[in-house]
C-alpha cells in the first residue's frame, strides 16, 4: 500500500452495524470515523476531510437527506462521495436520496460484496475527479 | 298499469246480452219506422213504377237502421264508460306516482351518500341534505354554480375528465378531494352516472358521492405503518447479515469448512427473509394501487439477455443449462423495465429452484399479433393441473413431495402476474407434472406516442422535430393557436408541447380552448416559454400546475418532461 490510507466517514446510529462494518473495513485496509448522528455527521465530513461517506438516512438529530443535502450544496465538500444507506427500500426514497446529491444509495440489508464494490467504485471516480483544493 | 287500463274496455264489449237487447230494441223501432214511411210514400213510390216488392224493402231498409243505430248506441255507451273507468285510474296513478315520488324524494334526502344531478355546463341542478351535513355549505347557494368549484385544484383535472366522460355516456368511478366551508379537504369516492330525457338524449350527470376521508386517514396509518415495519425489521437484518459475513470472510479468525457452510445457510436466510419484507411491501402497494409504471420503449432482447446472463452462475452452480431463444428482430415494448426485469428474475428463480440437476431452463420471446410473447421452461418437476391457477395467488405453495429448501413466502408469482396486468398484459402457465412447465406472459406491442409541437418559430419547431423523431415519438406540428387546436381533434395526440407567446392566439388561450372541447380537454400540455408563467391563468382555466420548461430549452431536461409527462398519462 503506497499510497496514503483512505478515510471512510460511517453514520449509522445502530451500535451493532457500526461495529460489524468497522470490522469489515478495517479489514480492508481503511481508515474509519464513526458518527452516531446527523450534526456529528456533518461535523466530522466538514473538519475531518475524509475520502468517503458511507450514509445512513434515518438518523437522530438530522436525517441523512438534510447532511447530503448540506454537504451536496457546499462546493468545498461537494467532491466527497456519499453513498446512502437505506432501511426503506422504496421508489420514493431512492429518488430523495438522489435529489440530495447522493453518489450512490444501497438498500439495507445490503451484501457485503455489494457494498464493498460500491465503495471501491466510488473512491476510485473521485480519484479521477477533481479533488479537494 | 296497462292491464287496469284495458280493463273497462273489455267489460264493455262483454255484455253480450245488453248488446242484443239494445240491438232488438232498435231493430223494432227501426222497422216500425221504415213502415210507416213506406206508408206513407207509397202513392208516390208507385208512381216511380214500384211493384209489389216495396213492402219488404221497407222492412228491410228498416232492419238496416234498427241495427246500425243499436250498435251506434253501444259504442257510445262504451266509451262514456271506459272514459269514466280512465279518469278513474288516471286518478288513481296520478296518486301513486305522487307516493312513489315522495317515497324516492325520501330516499335522496335519507341516503348516506351526497346525491346530485349536474346539468350539460357542469352546474349543480338537484342536491340532497346529506351535502350539507359533509361539506357544510347550505344546498340552496349551490344550485345553479359549478361543480368544478368545490373541488381542491389539483384535483379538478380528473373532475373535468370525469364530467364528460359521463356526458359520452360513461359510468366513472373515482375519488376527489373536496373543500368544506371550513376549509379542510373531504375525501369524496364518487360514482357518475348520464341523466338521459325520455328521448334518451344525455342531458346532465348524476353523481353519488361517499366520504371517505376516514378510510383515507386509516389507509395512510396502516402505510405508515407498513413502511416503519419494514424499517424496523430490516435494521437488525443488516447486522446480522454482516456480521455473518465477517465470520464467512474469516476475518476474526478461520472457521472449519463445516462451521463456514452453516454461517453460509445462515446468511442465505437472512437474505431470504429480506426479500419476503420486500415482496411484502410491494403487495401492499399494489393492493392500495399505489405501484406507478416508469414506462420506457425497451429493446426485449437486450433485457432477456441481460437477465438471463445473470442467472448463468448460478445455472451452472446447479449443473443446469440455461439458454435463450430470441428471433434476430423483436418489437419494441413500451413497459417499465425494472417491473418486466423483476417479472423474469421471478420466473426464471422459479425454474432454477424446480428443475433437478442436469435440466434445462430456456426462455425465449416471439412476437404474436399485437403482443410480444415472452416464455420461460423448464423440464423440472411440473404443475398438477388443479395447482395450475392457485401458484398465482398469493402465499400459494404448492406442498409436495419435492421440497426444496430455498422457499420464498409464495408472493413471487402473485407479484408477477401483477405487474403484466399492470401493462395490461397476461400471465399464464402450461405444465405437465414430470415433464416441466411453461410460464407465459404477454405485453401490447409499443405505439409511438404521438407528440404535437406548436411554435410560432418554424425553426424551433423543427429543431425540436429532429430531437424527439430519433426517440420513436410521431411528431405533428402547428405553427398558431388555431392550427393547434385544428391538429389537436385531428390527432388527438399524446402531448402537446406548446409555446406561450404566439402572435392571434397565445398558449394560455390555447389551454382554455383545449379544456372546454370534450374531445381534447384530457390530453396533457408541456409550456414551452421565453418569460415567466401567468400560474394564476392557468388555476383558473382548470389546470393543475402544468410542467413548463424555459426557453432556450435544454434538450435533456425536455426529453426528460416528455418522457414523464407520457408515463404518468397511461393509465395503470
Amino acid at each position: 500500500m503506497a499510497e496514503p490510507r483512505k478515510t471512510i466517514l460511517l453514520v449509522d446510529d445502530e451500535e451493532d452495524l457500526v461495529l460489524a462494518l468497522n470490522a469489515r473495513l478495517k479489514n480492508i485496509g481503511y481508515e474509519v470515523l464513526v458518527a452516531r448522528d446527523g450534526l456529528e455527521a456533518l461535523r466530522q465530513g466538514r473538519s475531518q476531510n475524509p475520502d468517503l461517506i458511507i450514509l445512513d438516512i434515518m438518523l437522530p438529530k438530522m436525517d441523512g437527506y438534510k447532511v447530503c443535502r448540506l454537504l451536496k450544496s457546499d462546493k468545498r465538500y461537494s467532491p466527497i462521495p456519499i453513498l446512502l444507506l437505506s432501511a426503506r427500500g422504496q421508489d420514493r426514497d431512492r429518488d430523495l436520496g438522489k435529489k440530495a446529491g447522493a453518489d450512490d444509495y444501497l438498500v439495507k440489508p445490503f451484501k457485503s460484496e455489494d457494498l464493498v464494490s460500491r465503495i471501491k467504485k466510488l473512491l476510485k471516480k473521485s480519484k479521477t475527479g477533481v479533488k479537494h483544493v | 298499469m296497462k292491464k287496469k287500463l284495458l280493463h273497462p274496455l273489455r267489460r264493455t264489449l262483454t255484455t253480450r246480452k245488453q248488446l242484443t237487447r239494445m240491438v232488438l230494441e232498435n231493430t223494432l223501432v227501426g222497422t216500425i219506422m221504415g213502415t210507416l214511411v213506406g206508408v206513407m210514400l207509397r202513392g208516390y213510390l208507385r208512381n216511380l213504377g214500384n211493384l209489389n216488392l216495396d213492402w219488404v224493402i221497407f222492412v228491410l231498409i228498416g232492419l238496416a237502421i234498427g241495427i246500425f243505430s243499436g250498435f251506434e248506441r253501444e259504442r257510445k255507451v262504451c266509451l262514456q264508460q271506459s272514459e269514466k273507468e280512465l279518469v278513474k285510474e288516471i286518478r288513481e296513478s296520478s296518486k301513486e306516482l305522487q307516493k312513489s315520488e315522495e317515497r324516492f324524494k325520501d330516499l335522496f334526502e335519507r341516503a348516506n351518500d351526497i346525491i346530485f344531478t349536474l346539468d350539460t355546463e357542469s352546474r349543480f341542478v338537484e342536491i340532497n341534505s346529506k351535502f350539507e351535513d359533509i361539506l357544510g355549505y347550505r344546498r340552496e347557494e349551490w344550485k345553479g354554480r359549478s361543480f368544478y368549484d368545490l373541488i381542491v385544484g389539483n384535483c379538478r383535472d380528473n373532475a373535468i375528465k370525469y364530467y364528460w366522460e359521463t356526458l359520452k355516456g360513461g359510468t366513472p368511478r373515482f375519488e376527489l378531494d373536496a373543500i368544506h366551508i371550513r376549509g379542510y379537504t373531504v375525501n369524496l369516492a364518487l360514482a357518475n352516472s348520464p341523466v338521459r330525457n325520455p328521448e334518451g338524449e344525455i342531458v346532465g350527470v348524476m353523481g353519488i358521492a361517499r366520504d371517505i376521508s376516514e378510510s383515507k386517514k386509516l389507509e395512510e396509518l396502516q402505510n405508515r405503518f407498513i413502511s416503519h415495519v419494514s424499517h424496523e425489521l430490516r435494521t437488525p437484518l443488516t447486522a446480522m447479515r454482516e456480521f455473518a459475513s465477517l465470520l464467512i470472510d474469516g476475518i476474526p479468525g478461520k472457521l472449519t469448512k463445516e462451521q463456514e457452510h452453516y454461517l453460509e445457510r445462515v446468511a442465505a436466510n437472512i437474505d431470504r427473509l429480506a426479500r419476503i419484507i420486500d415482496n411484502l411491501l410491494v403487495i401492499s402497494k399494489t393492493e392500495e394501487g399505489k405501484i406507478t409504471l416508469e414506462k420506457k420503449l425497451i429493446d426485449m432482447r437486450e433485457l432477456i439477455s441481460r437477465v438471463a446472463e445473470d442467472f448463468q452462475a448460478a445455472a451452472r452452480k446447479k449443473g443446469l443449462e440455461l439458454q435463450t431463444s430470441l428471433p434476430a428482430v423483436l418489437p419494441e415494448i413500451y413497459a417499465d423495465p425494472d417491473k418486466i426485469t423483476q417479472v423474469l428474475t421471478n420466473l426464471i428463480g422459479n425454474a432454477l429452484k424446480f428443475t433437478p440437476r442436469e435440466g434445462e431452463v430456456e426462455i425465449g420471446a416471439q412476437k404474436k399479433g399485437d403482443e410480444l410473447e415472452i416464455w420461460v421452461r423448464d423440464n423440472g418437476i411440473g404443475i398438477e393441473p388443479a395447482d395450475q391457477e392457485k401458484i398465482f395467488d398469493r402465499f400459494q405453495q404448492i406442498r409436495g413431495e419435492h421440497q426444496v429448501s430455498d422457499k420464498g413466502a409464495g408472493l413471487g408469482l402473485a407479484i408477477s402476474r401483477e405487474m403484466v396486468r399492470l401493462h395490461r398484459g397476461r400471465m399464464w402457465v402450461e405444465s405437465e407434472p414430470g415433464k416441466g412447465s411453461v410460464f407465459y406472459f404477454c405485453l401490447p406491442r409499443a405505439q409511438a406516442p404521438k407528440v404535437l409541437l406548436v411554435d410560432d418559430d418554424p425553426d424551433l419547431v423543427e429543431m425540436y422535430k429532429d430531437f424527439l423523431e430519433p426517440q420513436h415519438y410521431r411528431v405533428y406540428a402547428a405553427y398558431n393557436g388555431e392550427e393547434a387546436l385544428m391538429q389537436a381533434v385531428k390527432e388527438h395526440p399524446d402531448l402537446i408541447i406548446l409555446d406561450i407567446v404566439m402572435p392571434k392566439m397565445n398558449g394560455y388561450e390555447v389551454i382554455g380552448r383545449l379544456k372546454e372541447n370534450r374531445d381534447t380537454c384530457e390530453i396533457p400540455v408541456i409550456i414551452l416559454t421565453g418569460y415567466g408563467l401567468d400560474q394564476e391563468r392557468l388555476n383558473f382555466l382548470g389546470s393543475r400546475a402544468l410542467p413548463a420548461l424555459y426557453k432556450p430549452i435544454n434538450m435533456k431536461e425536455f426529453l426528460q418532461a416528455v418522457n414523464e409527462v407520457l408515463a404518468a398519462g397511461e393509465p395503470a
